[in-house]
């Protein structure tokens, strides 16, 4: 697993590619928000409080950058196929599951190391202009909580979901799907925006880090369909949210496992 | 081999995932046509989500599905070597590509017009002008895929760039919209709505531009190593 693992972070990480296409977008992401990513709020009170500002940086970021990670992700695990090599790697002692694992967290890793970058390297920029030190601890807080669960989840999405179908109608897929289950408002169609099964969603922010907008509780929205999966944002709710993730995470990795190990029989 | 059997082979080529979308999609959209108030959507809804299925949907497929036909071929190495230029072959392929998906966004938008749901789209233009809904903007993205796919000679970061220009376009409405440059570049002005009168300006804008992004991919396209060293999908 560690080897695997090892190999694919490196193969990832060295492709130029993957550096141009997050350079490209990172420009663009920064252009059309350019107001609220400079002061890092969304309000007029000018983004001085350190925590609040890490937060908006980690929204901002998780509203562009996930569709770049899950395409550059999806060819991933359909690769060993395609070049021939699947029979023999499987021909060897390692364990598949292992192998799958490593492939999963070394591909996940290396893609998402961009945003961990632009993340960090916008909190250190913050830390400067602001001269609070603190922002670098209260991103090093945000990070972990309110991104990477959701990375984790379509990770694992992205690498296996080209094993049901072709990598074209999977992007497609892909980008409708992050548009109408992360993006659009809640009220606006049936979805799952807003609720506890959406990789990008604010129960972190509002149930761990206490943050409050004009004292409204984030949950539940007037006349929006499937409210039952928007529970009152609570600590109790962030951390099953985080939960959800990763289970799913868990889940789908376990599934493309038993769909590998089917069709080798 | 004859010119009819050479478009039969680049129909054939372009895939069965880039042939089924176009008309699955239009499919659904009869189905929600049909069977929308049965669903317990609101006819405003319908329309819109009709509407959007032709002006946002079908772009997004033509887009994906151009940025990822190059260098998909087997042993194109041998095809580098015949008489016919590849770039001749893949513009053949990508004319067959929109042109299948163009039939299909008539088709489409003859449902609209079947089920008189133009009405109920605040925007939305009249007569022949409905099919630039979804031309403009579909063109727009397949002459991008074709440039994303010819620069990056990647079809991974070809289909990264289309779908990361469909979801800003989609999330950062009101800054692209509010100046008039990117707004005459904004690729969902009937569902989004734009200033009035700038419709037909921005849909003109969005095929005019669509050539010169063509005309960047062409010296591209006739750089063979590109092609050989580039990821397949």
């Amino acid at each position: 697993m560690i080897a695997t693992l090892r190999y694919e972070f490196l193969m990832q990480i060295r492709r130029p590619i993957m550096w141009i296409v997050y350079g490209l977008t990172y420009i663009t992401l920064v252009a059309v928000f350019w107001p609220a990513y400079r002061t890092l709020s969304f309000t007029d009170d000018g983004g001085h409080d350190p925590k609040l500002a890490m937060l908006t940086s980690a929204k901002l970021i998780m509203v562009l950058l996930p569709i770049v990670y899950g395409c550059l992700i999806a060819d991933r695990l359909i690769r060993d196929r395609r070049l021939g090599v699947a029979t023999i790697m499987d021909a060897s002692p390692a364990d598949p599951f292992g192998r799958l694992t490593g492939k999963y967290l070394g591909v996940c890793a290396a893609t998402a190391v961009p945003i961990a970058l632009a993340f960090f390297g916008r909190a250190v920029v913050y830390a400067m202009t602001e001269g609070k030190v603190e922002a670098l601890a209260w991103s090093v807080a945000v990070f972990p909580t309110a991104v990477l669960p959701g990375l984790a989840f379509l990770g694992a999405l992205a690498l296996a979901g080209p094993l049901l179908m072709p990598p074209l109608p999977f992007r497609v897929l892909f980008v409708a799907y992050w548009f109408w289950g992360n993006l659009i408002p809640a009220d606006m169609m049936p979805t799952l925006s807003h609720t506890i099964f959406a990789a990008s969603n604010e129960y972190v922010a509002y149930g761990l880090f206490g943050q409050t907008f004009e004292g409204l509780a984030y949950g539940p929205w007037p006349d929006a369909a499937l409210n039952a999966l928007r529970p009152v944002a609570s600590p109790a709710v962030a951390v099953l949210w985080m939960g959800v993730m990763v289970a799913l995470t868990i889940a789908i990795l376990l599934i493309t496992r038993l769909h590998a190990a089917r069709s080798e029989s | 081999m004859k010119p009819l059997d050479l478009w039969a082979h680049e129909l054939r080529r372009t895939g069965p995932a880039a042939l089924a979308g176009p008309p699955a999609l239009v499919l659904l959209m009869a189905l929600l046509s049909m069977f929308g108030a049965w669903l317990g959507s609101r006819e405003s809804t319908t329309a819109f989500m009709l509407a959007g299925a032709l002006e946002m949907a079908m772009p997004l497929i033509t887009g994906m599905a151009a940025a990822s036909s190059l260098g998909r071929d087997h042993a194109v190495e041998l095809q580098l070597t015949l008489p016919v230029s590849y770039r001749s072959t893949v513009l053949r392929r990508l004319a067959v590509m929109a042109g299948w998906t163009g039939l299909c966004a008539a088709a489409g938008s003859a449902v609209l017009t079947l089920g008189g749901w133009w009405a109920l789209v605040p925007g939305a233009p009249s007569g022949l002008a409905v099919q630039l809904v979804w031309l403009a903007p579909a063109l727009w993205l397949a002459a991008l895929g074709l440039l994303a796919s010819a620069a990056f000679g990647s079809a991974v970061a070809a289909t990264t760039t289309v779908a990361f220009v469909w979801i800003t376009e989609q999330v950062a409405t009101e800054t692209l919209q509010s100046v008039p440059a990117s707004r005459l570049f904004y690729l969902f002005a009937t569902m989004r709505g734009t200033v009035p009168g700038d419709w037909t300006a921005n849909r003109v804008v969005l095929l005019c531009t669509a050539v010169p992004l063509i005309a960047a991919a062409w010296p591209l396209l006739g750089r063979p190593e590109r092609i050989l060293g580039g990821e397949k999908e």
